[in-house]
C-alpha cells in the first residue's frame, strides 16, 4: 500500500494521558474532524505507548486525513453562491424592484459563471475535499517511472516520479480528491504497466493486467 | 431600425441559460469526440465502430457512460489489442448495467451523479468477486434501514476493499456490509473498516472471527475504539500473552504501559 501523509504537523513534544487520547479518538469518531495539534497529540503519545499504538494505528490514516482536511476548510460553491448574494444585497439596502431584479440577474450571472467554468475545467480542488497521497515505488535501473491512472486520465506524462538520489526508489506526491476510488498503475520506462507492489487491494483490469486500488 | 430592449428578467433569463448550458453541451465524456481527437486513440480507428456500439448499447439501457469512457482511456493508454479493448469495455458495460438494474429495482429515485458513483461502486464490487444477489440484498438492506447512497457507496467500498485485499467471502462480507448499514456509526468511520479489519486478520485473526466482532459492535451501538479493543482482546498474541501473565495474575498492574490489561472497554457510543 502507499503511504498516506497528510500534511505536515508541528512536532509537539510530550505525553498525554491515554484516557485524554482516547477522549479525541472518540470525539473525532463522533465529528469527523480532528486538529492538527490533537493529531500530534495522539502521534506522541502512541509513539510512546504500546498499548495505545495497538489499539489506534489502524485508525491513524483516517485520523490524519480528516485533520488535514479539516485545517484548511474551503470555499464550497453554494457558500460562494451565497457570499456573492450577501454582496449585492448589502449594496442596495433599499433598492427598488427594477433594481433587485438586476441585482439578483448580476448575481445569478455571477455563479452561472463561475459554475459553468468548474464544469468546463472538471472538479475544482478545495484543501477540504482533496488528500495528499505519497507513493513509492522500487524500479533500481528504471529509466522513467510515471504514475497513472483514473486520476491522470489515463494519461502516461502527466505525473512522472523522480528518483532524485538515486537509491533506486521513486517517487510522487500527488493531490487526489477525497472520497473517490483511485485506479492507478506504474508505467516503468514508458511500457511496463504494473500494479502497486505495495498495495493489497487489486483488480483485475479486463485487458489482462492488474490495476491497484485506492479509497481516498 | 431593430431595438433590442433588455430588461433584467432578460438578462435573469440569461443567466439562468447560462447555468443550465455546460451540462447541456458538455462533451468531456463524449466517446466519439475522443476517439476522434485523442492521437491515442488513432491506433484503434478500426475497431471504432465496435467501440461505439458498446457506447450506443450503454446509452439504451441507460447506463452512464462516464465510466465506460475511463475504461476506454485505461485500455487506449495500456495499449491493448483492439479486441481486448471492446471484450474489455463490454464486460464493464456488463457490471454497469447489472448495477442498473439492481438500483432500479432497490434504489430508485437517485439523481445522476449519485446514480454514477453507485454504479462505480457496483462495478467495482463485482469486478472483486461479488454475487448480484449479495448486493441485491444489501441493498435491501440499505432500504430497511432508509439509507442513502452516500452510505450505500460507503459500504460497497468497504466491502470491495475487503475483497480484494483479503479475499472476503460473500456471505461474511454481506453479513459486515447489513450491519454497517443498520448501524449508527457515522459513515464517515466506514472508511477506518477496511484498515481495522486487514489488521487485525494480519494479527492472525481468522475472518469470520473478526467480522462476528465487527458486527457484534456495531449491532451494540458501539464505535471504532470499543471495536479495536474488542479485536485486540481476541487475538491470538493478546490471548497468548494473557495465558503467559495467568500464573502470576496478581502482579497484573492497572496502567496499560506496565503490562496489565491494555484498556478498559471503549466507551458505547450513542
Amino acid at each position: 500500500m502507499s503511504i498516506l501523509r497528510w500534511g505536515t504537523m508541528s512536532r509537539e513534544q510530550g505525553t498525554e494521558g491515554c484516557a485524554r487520547i482516547e477522549a479525541m479518538v472518540a470525539a473525532w469518531e463522533d465529528q469527523g474532524v480532528l486538529s492538527p495539534p490533537d493529531l500530534e497529540a495522539i502521534r506522541t503519545h502512541c509513539s510512546a505507548c504500546g498499548p495505545c499504538s495497538g489499539r489506534f494505528s489502524a485508525l491513524m490514516p483516517l485520523l490524519e486525513r480528516d485533520s488535514g482536511a479539516a485545517a484548511s476548510p474551503g470555499l464550497p460553491e453554494a457558500e460562494l453562491a451565497d457570499k456573492v448574494m450577501a454582496r449585492v444585497r448589502f449594496s442596495s439596502p433599499r433598492p427598488v424592484p427594477r433594481l433587485r431584479w438586476a441585482a439578483i440577474a448580476v448575481a445569478c450571472l455571477i455563479v452561472a459563471a463561475g459554475f459553468g467554468f468548474t464544469l468546463a475545467r472538471g472538479w475544482t480542488a478545495t484543501p477540504a475535499d482533496e488528500v495528499v497521497v505519497h507513493f513509492e515505488l522500487e524500479a533500481p535501473g528504471a529509466k522513467s517511472v510515471a504514475l497513472v491512472g483514473s486520476f491522470t486520465d489515463w494519461d502516461a506524462s502527466k505525473l512522472m516520479m523522480s528518483d532524485a538520489d538515486r537509491d533506486g526508489v521513486w517517487q510522487i506526491t500527488v493531490k487526489l480528491r477525497k472520497d473517490s476510488v483511485a485506479i492507478y498503475n506504474f508505467v516503468i520506462d514508458g511500457s511496463r504497466w504494473i500494479p502497486d507492489p505495495r498495495s493489497s487491494a487489486q483488480v483485475d483490469d479486463g485487458f489482462g493486467g492488474q490495476s491497484s486500488v485506492l479509497r481516498l | 431600425m431593430c431595438t433590442v430592449r433588455v430588461t433584467p428578467r432578460a438578462v435573469l433569463l440569461l443567466a439562468l441559460l447560462a447555468l443550465l448550458a455546460p451540462p447541456l453541451f458538455s462533451d468531456g465524456n463524449d466517446a466519439a469526440s475522443w476517439l476522434r481527437s485523442d492521437p491515442r486513440a488513432r491506433a484503434y480507428a478500426s475497431a471504432q465502430a465496435e467501440i461505439l456500439a458498446v457506447f450506443d448499447d450503454a446509452q439504451k439501457t441507460g447506463v452512464p457512460t462516464g465510466p465506460l469512457v475511463d475504461k476506454l482511456k485505461e485500455g487506449v493508454a495500456k495499449r491493448v489489442a483492439a479486441d481486448l479493448l471492446v471484450a474489455g469495455l463490454r464486460v464493464e458495460l456488463d457490471r454497469l448495467a447489472t448495477g442498473e438494474s439492481l438500483l432500479a429495482g432497490q434504489a430508485p429515485g437517485l439523481d445522476p451523479g449519485q446514480k454514477e458513483a453507485a454504479l462505480r461502486a457496483v462495478s467495482l464490487l463485482l469486478a472483486s468477486g461479488a454475487s448480484p444477489q449479495m448486493i441485491e440484498s444489501l441493498l435491501d438492506a440499505a432500504s430497511e434501514a432508509a439509507r442513502g447512497s452516500t452510505y450505500i457507496v460507503k459500504t460497497l467500498g468497504v466491502l470491495a476493499q475487503l475483497k480484494l485485499s483479503i479475499h472476503l467471502p460473500d456471505a461474511l462480507a454481506q453479513t459486515l456490509g447489513t450491519a454497517l448499514l443498520r448501524s449508527r456509526m457515522p459513515q464517515e468511520a466506514f472508511d477506518a473498516i477496511p484498515s481495522v479489519v486487514i489488521r487485525a486478520r494480519a494479527n492472525g485473526m481468522s475472518s469470520e472471527e473478526v467480522v462476528a466482532i465487527v458486527v457484534g459492535v456495531l449491532r451494540s451501538g458501539g464505535g471504532l475504539i470499543q471495536m479495536q479493543d474488542r479485536l485486540q482482546k481476541a487475538s491470538p498474541g493478546a490471548q497468548a500473552e494473557r495465558r503467559q501473565e495467568r500464573p502470576g495474575a496478581g502482579s497484573a498492574a492497572a496502567h496499560p504501559q506496565a503490562g496489565g490489561p491494555p484498556h478498559p472497554e471503549g466507551p458505547v457510543k450513542r
